[in-house]
């Protein structure tokens, strides 16, 4: 009993506090409607943070609560959750799947080491380089999952001593997981933040009818202008960060290059199943950059995995085990309750809220907001996923955009790009888990190098929206 | 079986540190001095689909695996498992096959392999995955019938605000929750004795019994310390340290030295305790959630011995 207590206590923390918030007056200035959708969205950030239920039973309350508290008719909700950034969640992962089960890793390795060199910072930079570049167009959990055994074998093959060992891990692990973070900005397909930013804008401000909104339905190649070059700054600079943070010992890995060769000599060169592949997953690149903005993104991702399936390249099996379906419905699930942040009008007074806090300070407008929306986004996303972030900052944050004067696509890309900045925590970034799990990576290590990496990425972004959007007529 | 027929039962958590490997050395001298029944468990978290954006984890495992990598939990089983081989209380590839157990609230269940050391007592390895660490572990403890847990200590933890960020050590948990003795490992030197803290209570009296079964099963001579606050409780602290030594002569073993001391319990421990193997402090009486705040959990959480922490 003390156990089950124990594990439930932020559950029971949760529901003590709806219940106050349910029972006690309704603050001025929101409706009764804002209200209990406010009650909602605490209990269930509270819930996404601490986790003491499974978390799609979580998307399921939401579900629940907005026909029993919200009086939302059951179609309308069952409507609301399906939108095309939940496709392209769908679509993605299941392409994720598809992808890493392809085995191109141990051919990408090949290449990696080809290029670089047997000089251990060389090559760490240039999994960082590779793994960026990928994760800026197929999702950073793809580009972990995938080239973590890469990490691992070298680190493995480098060094027998344990402490040595754990030097090179901690260079070669954050070289992936934090250049697969700073890349997943790079591209609306690099993660699903950027996704669901794409729809809120959408959803807040563009109306077919009008052109002067026609700004805010974000194109792909629109997006990689905005935020493509912003990753390219920041990948050097990451590593110079990590060079400095974590120096190795082991400063030659060629012994560990030859095994690695031999064993992936061993493969053989590649074959006709993984031309393929790499022409399907190519022919998704080019539908996302060419057609997303007409036919949607998520009906692209989606084209891709069904091609993996239609090919043979990868079972229905693989795909229901390797997604969390669950998550999906987590993720429909907030998007639908930040749609109801937006209509209620409880955005819009949160935003009040935080507008209240900000201009006596000097941060009610222009570059000051912008870095005060950043660091409010790098604090959440620390805590939770950045998606999930995103997703229950969204309505908030393009509300206090409105309120301020502020460009709200700006606040948006800066809202979404920094959800990338959860440096701080294992839990922060798919790829952190990942790399994590491999058990050579303390929580300390994210500290200790994590506050680096937010203040050059604070500073770099800062940059970017003050000199280089304007000139790209942002 | 009978309760005096059973071997004593040694749980050690092991999440691969170098305190948990110096714990699994002192474990296995126990278990040849007591011919022991010794548990080495590794308990991975179950995955959440969020932190890693819808993917499952399996994935990724399955792909390190695919390269002929092994994963954690095993890699420390085998690590655990050469230290008992180059100890020689198991022989290579002594060991029956993997095994797996339901287990009721775990979904991926429980991997067990099986070694006999040379006395006949049993040395097992699990692998299970559960959803928090803690609970895992004195679940296994309990239905295992273990009657020590040795867990790995984590180094002190720098004051600050790191020290209120921090969350509490899976070690101070995993005391905080067991319903038997843990010793928190740090180090754990043997050769050094048992420095055994008493105070003039009942609770104090009663984990005697305790401290004495694990000098008995310790190597090392046995020093009794009591702390008093002030002048006042030296009469007292005197009394539990008395009684205390009567105790031990009464079981076999004659006390090296009695130490009465005057001073903060906590600081004059820690400081005392650095020149032995084990400091020995009975369990605080607080509820859970406020043990952190008691002597017996403030000396495991800042000692730079292992500390015994007697149920």
């Amino acid at each position: 009993m003390v156990h089950y207590l124990r594990e439930k206590r932020w559950f029971i923390i949760t529901l003590l506090l709806q219940a106050a918030m349910l029972l006690g007056p309704v603050p001025d200035g929101v409706t009764p409607e804002g209200w209990r959708v406010l009650v909602m969205t605490v209990g269930a950030t509270i819930l996404f943070i601490t986790e003491p239920i499974p978390l799609p039973a979580v998307a399921l309350l939401i579900v629940l609560g907005q026909v029993f508290l919200l009086g939302m008719d059951s179609s309308d909700v069952a409507r609301s959750l399906m939108k095309d950034s939940v496709l392209f969640i769908m679509g993605s992962l299941m392409l994720a799947v598809a992808l890493v089960k392809q085995k191109l890793d141990k051919r990408l390795a090949l290449l990696i080491v080809r290029v670089t060199g047997s000089s251990t910072y060389r090559i760490a930079f240039g999994i960082s380089i590779f793994s960026g570049v990928l994760a800026s167009f197929i999702g950073e959990h793809t580009v972990a999952a995938m080239m973590l055994p890469v990490a691992l074998s070298l680190l493995q093959l480098g060094s027998g001593d344990p402490e040595k060992q754990r030097g090179l891990a901690v260079l070669l692990l954050f070289s992936i997981s934090y250049a697969c973070a700073m890349a997943g900005i790079g591209t609306p397909s690099g993660g699903a933040r950027n996704a669901i930013m794409i729809d809120y804008l959408r959803d807040f401000f563009y109306a077919p009818d009008d052109p002067a909104t026609w700004e805010y339905g974000v194109s792909y190649l629109k997006w990689m202008i905005y935020a493509y070059p912003v990753f390219l700054v920041q990948l050097p600079l990451m590593h110079l960060i990590l060079r400095r943070t974590f120096r190795t010992d082991v400063l030659d890995l060629g012994p560990a290059v030859e095994r690695l060769k031999e064993q992936v000599g061993d493969e053989g060169a590649l074959t006709g199943r993984h031309y393929v592949a790499i022409g399907l997953f190519l022919f998704t690149l080019a539908g996302w950059v060419l057609f997303s903005s007409r036919v949607g993104m998520g009906t692209i991702a989606i084209l891709g995995a069904v091609l993996f399936l239609v090919a043979g390249l990868v079972r229905w099996q693989d795909l229901n085990s390797g997604v969390n379906w669950g998550v999906v419905w987590l993720y429909a699930a907030a998007i639908s309750l930040g749609a109801q942040m937006r209509e209620t009008g409880a955005a819009a007074w949160v935003a009040g809220l935080f507008m209240d806090g900000l201009e006596p300070v000097g941060l009610g407008s222009g570059i000051g907001l912008l870095g005060a929306v950043m660091v409010l986004t790098t604090l959440i996303t620390n805590t939770m996923s950045n998606g999930a972030a995103v997703a229950v900052l969204g309505p908030v944050v393009l509300s206090i955009a409105v309120g301020a004067d502020t460009n709200p696509l700006a606040v948006g890309m800066i809202t979404a790009m920094s959800s990338a900045f959860a440096y701080f925590t294992v839990i922060g970034t798919p790829a952190s888990t990942i790399v994590h799990s491999s058990g050579y990576l303390t929580a300390g290590d994210f500290l200790r190098v994590g506050w680096r990496m937010a203040l050059m990425s604070f500073i770099v972004l800062l940059a970017a929206s003050k000199i280089y959007w304007p000139l790209v007529g942002l | 079986m009978t309760t005096e027929a059973r071997n004593f039962r040694i749980l050690i958590s092991i999440g691969g540190g170098p305190e948990a490997y110096a714990g699994l050395r002192f474990a296995a001298r126990l278990g040849g001095r007591t011919c022991a029944d010794v548990a080495l468990l590794y308990v991975r978290p179950l995955d959440s689909g969020l932190r890693t954006g819808g993917l499952e984890l399996r994935v990724a495992r399955e792909n390190v695996l695919g390269w002929g990598l092994e994963l954690p939990g095993m890699r420390h089983l085998k690590a655990a498992r050469d230290i008992l081989l180059e100890l020689g209380q198991i022989r290579e590839g002594g060991g029956d096959p993997w095994r797996y157990h339901e287990l009721s609230g775990d979904d991926a269940g429980e991997w067990v392999r099986e070694y006999r050391n040379p006395c006949g007592g049993a040395i097992s390895l699990r692998l299970r995955t559960a959803p928090d660490v803690t609970t895992a572990v004195v679940d296994e403890a309990a239905s295992f019938g273990a009657d020590v847990v040795i867990v790995g200590g984590s180094p002190p933890v720098a004051g600050g605000l790191r020290k209120l960020l921090a969350r509490k050590p899976l070690s101070l948990r995993i005391a905080a929750h067991a319903r038997c003795p843990v010793i928190v490992a740090r180090g754990m030197e043997p050769g050094h004795g048992l420095l055994v803290c008493v105070d003039d209570t009942e609770s104090s009296r009663a984990a005697l019994a305790g401290a004495v079964r694990c000098a008995a099963n310790c190597e090392g001579a046995v020093a009794l310390l009591s702390v008093a606050e002030d002048e006042a409780g030296e009469p007292a602290a005197r009394r539990a340290v008395e009684h205390a030594a009567e105790t031990f002569r009464r079981a076999g073993m004659e006390p090296v030295t009695q130490l009465i001391e005057t001073g903060r319990p906590v600081e004059v421990i820690t400081r005392l305790g650095a020149a032995y193997s084990l400091i020995v402090l009975g369990e605080s009486e607080k509820p859970w959630f406020a043990k952190a705040f008691s002597v017996a959990h403030e000396v495991a959480a800042r000692a730079e011995s292992s500390v015994l922490i007697v149920k």
